[in-house]
């Protein structure tokens, strides 16, 4: 995202109307940038193009299709420190939420892929998505799951739970789970 | 042309791997013929010596069964490591450290006062342990140190192949035999084995519930089993989803849940922490808002020995490893 220009035709001045209008709440306009949000928040330690900071400024630009096919909203993992911290009382889940919703709409689904070669029909994630987003299919004769795009909000639960190793969930494999674990306790 | 060598070794192990060896029934006789055993302590007569006696890498190939646990299974594997071409770790106890691996739930000392001192059967009174070394008045008598943590057989030496299963079964080691005699094998590391999970073959999975949950983990004797339903759905705990497959379904075929000594799936790294996330995806599902601490603790408390369940074949190759040392 670095080093882009903002093209002004690009903006859509009502992006952060959009998100008003869903999460009257949500405080957005509120946001001055300070970046107290991105100074805690645990995923930017691992992985620093995860911004909330950044985001929050998006919308306030309205620079839509860029926050939206960001696939960085979806590394969020929900702890809301940033929420917590933040200055002016932004309620940075409800944001996210919205943002998730539109994403996923508008065509930008969570990057959660099914490797169908090597899923085995368990049907444990679809039996642990909280959203539904996971159908069990009958394909060539086989049980196969089958991800629901619209429906995933790209919470990680399937991944977690999948003991097959067919499931992905935002490029995370086992290796960076660990850097996760190990930089915090550095 | 001279017929390719090849060894067989047992350390930690219960034999039943090589009754696989033995259940190849006539497929053993075309094995026989197309290469030479020059070692095999629980069929034929050779000696350390004999395999000392062989060039560096004269063996074809090695087959050794059993975890690592004494000094002399060391020693044996790392002669047999020099002078073999090829290394297979063959079955669940050399491959993750297998049934012998739980050991690494306790010490040397807890091994001994139990077997040695506590067992109802023993009578010890003066509370004799094997020694390494025993004075006995015209000599010294030793035996090989008794290691407090089992280890894979990875762990010990490099290993070039695995072939997973408590015993592998005979057509896996047949096709294992055949890749290694036409040298048709693939990149070094590999499992000798199907990739999927086991459900993919299961005789149960087209009778699989739409949504599983499990409201009361049982133990297989708590339950009159349906011979047709899956075990998830029965409350019983089953490993299928998080091993691997080519065992011939045998253990389901018999009524009997998987209980995962393939191993993991290609690409996971901890099979017991898979089985874990797996069981506690499912658990209490559609009811748990109207669960009540006690009936929460109730449902987790049904899982008896949950280290031992979910780790039964793979402890030494876990993440735990084994239980911390004092």
């Amino acid at each position: 995202m670095r080093g882009k220009p903002i093209r002004l035709s690009e903006l859509d001045p009502n992006f952060k109307l959009v998100v008003i209008a869903r999460e009257a709440n949500c405080g957005i306009t509120a946001c001055f940038s300070c970046g107290t949000c991105t100074a805690g928040c645990p995923i930017h330690e691992v992985y620093p193009q995860h911004d909330p900071r950044k985001i929050a400024r998006m919308v306030n630009l309205g620079m839509r299709e860029r926050a939206l096919s960001s696939s960085y909203i979806w590394y969020c993992s929900d702890c809301w420190i940033c929420e917590q911290r933040c200055p002016q009382e932004v309620k940075f889940s409800s944001v996210w939420d919205v943002l998730k919703d539109m994403a996923t709409k508008e065509g930008y689904p969570p990057p959660v892929s099914i490797d169908e070669d090597m899923c085995s029909g368990c049907g444990i994630c679809a039996a642990s998505c909280p959203y539904s987003a996971i159908e069990l299919r009958i394909q060539n004769g086989k049980r196969l799951a089958h991800l629901v795009t619209t429906l995933c909000r790209g919470c990680g639960v399937c991944g977690a739970a999948c003991p097959s190793a067919a499931i992905s969930v935002n490029f995370f494999e086992d290796e960076q789970l660990f850097a996760q674990i190990e930089a915090p306790v550095a | 042309m001279a017929k390719p060598k090849v060894a067989f070794y047992w350390c930690a192990s219960c034999g039943g791997c090589e009754e696989a060896v033995v259940d190849l029934n006539e497929d053993l006789l075309k094995v026989a013929d197309a290469v030479e055993i020059v070692f095999w302590p629980v069929a034929l007569d050779f000696k350390r010596k004999d395999v000392e006696a062989l060039r560096d890498g004269e063996i074809a190939v090695s087959f050794i069964n059993g975890a690592v646990r004494t000094e002399e299974q060391e020693e044996m594997v790392k002669l047999l490591r020099e002078k073999s071409s090829l290394v297979v770790a063959f079955g669940s106890c050399a491959h993750m450290g297998g049934i012998p691996g739980l050991g690494n739930f306790w010490t040397r000392d807890t091994i001994f006062q139990r077997v040695y001192n506590e067992v109802p059967s023993v009578e010890n009174p003066e509370g004799t342990v094997p020694q390494e070394r025993t004075g006995i008045g015209i000599g010294e008598l030793t035996l090989p140190e008794f290691y407090d943590t089992v280890k894979t057989l990875d762990q010990t030496i490099p290993v070039d192949y695995y072939l997973p299963g408590c015993p592998p079964p005979p057509d896996l080691i047949m096709n294992a035999v055949n890749a290694i005699l036409t040298g048709k094998l693939p990149e070094k590391g590999a499992v000798l084995a199907p990739e999927k999970a086991l459900c993919d073959t299961c005789p149960r999975a087209e009778r699989k519930p739409e949504k599983l949950s499990i409201k009361e983990i049982k133990r297989p004797y708590e339950v009159k089993l349906d011979p047709e339903k899956c075990f998830l759905e029965q409350g019983v705990i089953c490993l299928g989803p998080a091993t691997r497959s080519g065992c011939g379904e045998t253990c389901i075929r018999a009524n009997m849940p998987c209980r995962g000594c393939m191993g993991p799936i290609k690409g996971v790294i901890d099979q017991g922490a898979k089985g874990l996330s797996m069981i506690a995806s499912v658990l209490g599902l559609e009811g748990e808002d109207e669960m009540t601490e006690e009936d929460i603790r109730k449902l987790i408390n049904g899982l008896v020995d949950p280290a031992g369940t979910f780790y039964r074949f793979s402890l030494p190759a876990s993440l735990l490893t084994r239980r911390r040392m004092e």
